[in-house]
């Protein structure tokens, strides 16, 4: 019930502060001109609006992390009386968000024809799936670079930055790189591995794809598990002096 | 005496910077005390400890029976989206209010701080006395044993200020316990019975101000003493007479109600302790900020 209420309110905050306007514009700019002709290819639009998803939701994840004054965030966090609660209901807003966002960009093609041919009830799934984990996996990562652990501002939106190029280059990166440090790649933010199986949908097997979705829900799980320990064994105090 | 909450040997450390450094500290249903001290001095540490919003390196705290609710008053406020009603509204329900019960609290809190004409209009357009006065409404939301304040008087103008003064010692009167940190005088003067002077994360005086001597002018023993368990201390801290503790050291060093030394030195005899010196004492001895505070109160209140 506290914890409705707690993402009630944040969800509010968040509305009235109008920071959600610059990921909010960039995400349906994008579609909106990727969709300007017709027709398209399904499981390649897909992929790129995938691509928007995941940078749209890093930036709004942030935007939503930092929309509230520190000081706010430490009464929340008093008012409801544990830290661990509230930290998961933020993540879990942001994720709300982020989930409804991709649900809309999925299905903004297939309401209005954009299509060169009709959709399998797999390959919708899968887009949708993929759409969904790239959201949670942005957001996940905007966890690392809010105020409060990042309080100066360009570091953190350049560190976001930086990790979002990382992410997206991924497996490409991997021919690049000396044969001894070529495991790096791995440790990336799963995104590319996504994007592939999009593009390639026809070849890559069943089980290939459950392995893909298994191993970016692992990621996801593992980012937003350790920053949610991470921040519930931190002082509130703290957090509240370095978010300002 | 009912202990609320209770300190001890509190050490809280900021990298290099000891904030606090084993500190003993309690506060007492009903009581009212001001922190005061230098910048750095370790008061907003302590209240941090208070409110929950940070957690001690090292030390304990009891709070009685684990269920003291605690409402905490940050500096500043900031100025949100909400209007006043909303935002209560909000507060009230993730505490775990019914919709109706936080509707009635907070309808109630806003007659109280007389806030009828703004409490529709959104925050971020309102003066800083305005924003403290929505500031301390959210803190008495929960209706808590203990208000926890941060400098509420600070940057705000000499009207409010007497305001907001006005309104703790209303909240006083009605049983809640307040902490406070303070650099103006008339809080001190006005709400504060005990007043707590800091210097480098450690308690250096805290003691009754003159106000409170005035209203409980028993005269007073200086004990030492030495040889009795923390659990004995404990007991005399609520034991009827006992005033406040001048060390816990070894020997431990107390004043008590004269009319009740009797008690104090038999129980402290028959748990095993022996009694180093007794002092009568003549009158309130008051740190030196305070006795500045006493000459300039007529001023301020008059």
């Amino acid at each position: 019930m506290k914890g409705i209420q707690l993402m009630k309110y944040l969800l509010t905050s968040f509305t009235r502060s109008y920071q959600y306007f610059g990921p909010l514009a960039f995400i349906v700019i994008f579609v909106l001109f990727l969709y300007s002709y017709r027709p398209n290819p399904v499981m390649d639009s897909y992929a790129v609006t995938s691509c928007v998803i995941f940078i749209g939701s890093a930036w709004l994840g942030m935007n939503f992390l930092n929309h509230d004054h520190g000081r706010q965030t430490g009464l929340l966090i008093l008012h409801v009386q544990s830290s661990k609660l509230f930290y998961w209901i933020q993540f879990a807003s942001a994720a709300v968000i982020g989930l409804m966002l991709s649900a809309s960009i999925v299905i903004y093609p297939l309401w209005s024809g954009m299509f060169d041919r009709s959709v399998s009830m797999a390959e919708f799934g899968l887009a949708i799936t993929a759409h969904m984990l790239l959201a949670l996996l942005g957001i996940s990562l905007s966890l690392y670079v809010q105020n409060s652990w990042i309080p100066n501002r360009g570091r953190a939106a350049g560190l976001l930055l930086l990790m979002l190029v990382l992410s997206m280059s991924g497996l490409s990166m991997q021919g690049e790189l000396p044969a001894e440090v070529r495991w790096l790649v791995y440790l990336l933010p799963p995104v590319s591995p996504i994007i592939e199986m999009l593009m390639k949908e026809s070849e890559v097997a069943v089980s290939s794809k459950i392995l893909i979705i298994v191993y970016v829900s692992g990621y996801i799980a593992l980012l937003a598990g350790v920053y949610l320990h991470a921040s519930s064994a931190k002082d509130t105090a703290d957090l509240v002096r370095k978010a300002g | 005496m009912d202990v609320l909450v209770t300190l001890n040997q509190v050490s809280k450390r900021y990298g290099r910077h000891i904030a606090l450094h084993d500190v003993n500290w309690r506060i007492c249903r009903g009581e009212c005390a001001a922190i005061t001290g230098d910048n750095g001095a370790g008061k907003s540490t302590l209240l941090h400890i208070l409110a929950g919003l940070a957690m001690p390196d090292k030390g304990t705290i009891i709070i009685n029976n684990g269920e003291v609710s605690i409402g905490y008053v940050p500096e500043f406020f900031p100025g949100l989206k909400f209007t006043p009603r909303e935002y209560l509204a909000h507060m009230g329900r993730i505490q775990g209010l019914s919709k109706q019960a936080a509707s009635k609290r907070v309808e109630g809190l806003i007659s109280m701080f007389q806030m009828e004409q703004s409490s529709n209009r959104l925050m971020n357009g309102f003066s800083k006395g305005m924003l403290q006065k929505v500031n301390l409404m959210q803190a008495l939301l929960g209706m808590p044993d203990l208000l926890v304040l941060d400098e509420p008087l600070s940057g705000l103008d000499e009207h409010v200020q007497h305001e907001i003064a006005k309104l703790l010692t209303e909240i006083k009167q009605q049983g809640t316990s307040i902490v406070m940190s303070v650099h103006e005088h008339l809080l001190i003067s006005a709400v504060a019975d005990r007043l707590v002077v800091m210097k480098n994360g450690k308690i250096m005086r805290d003691g009754l101000t003159d106000l409170t001597y005035q209203r409980n002018p028993r005269a007073r023993s200086r004990v030492v003493f030495h040889g009795i368990s923390p659990e004995h201390c404990i007991h005399i801290e609520q034991m009827d007479g006992f005033i406040k503790w001048i060390s816990q050291g070894a020997p431990k060093e107390a004043d008590i109600a004269r009319e009740c030394s009797n008690e104090m030195l038999q129980y402290i005899l028959d748990a095993g302790g022996s009694i180093l010196s007794l002092q009568q004492l003549k009158g309130p001895e008051l740190p030196v900020e305070h006795q500045c505070v006493s000459k300039s109160k007529k001023a301020v209140i008059g």
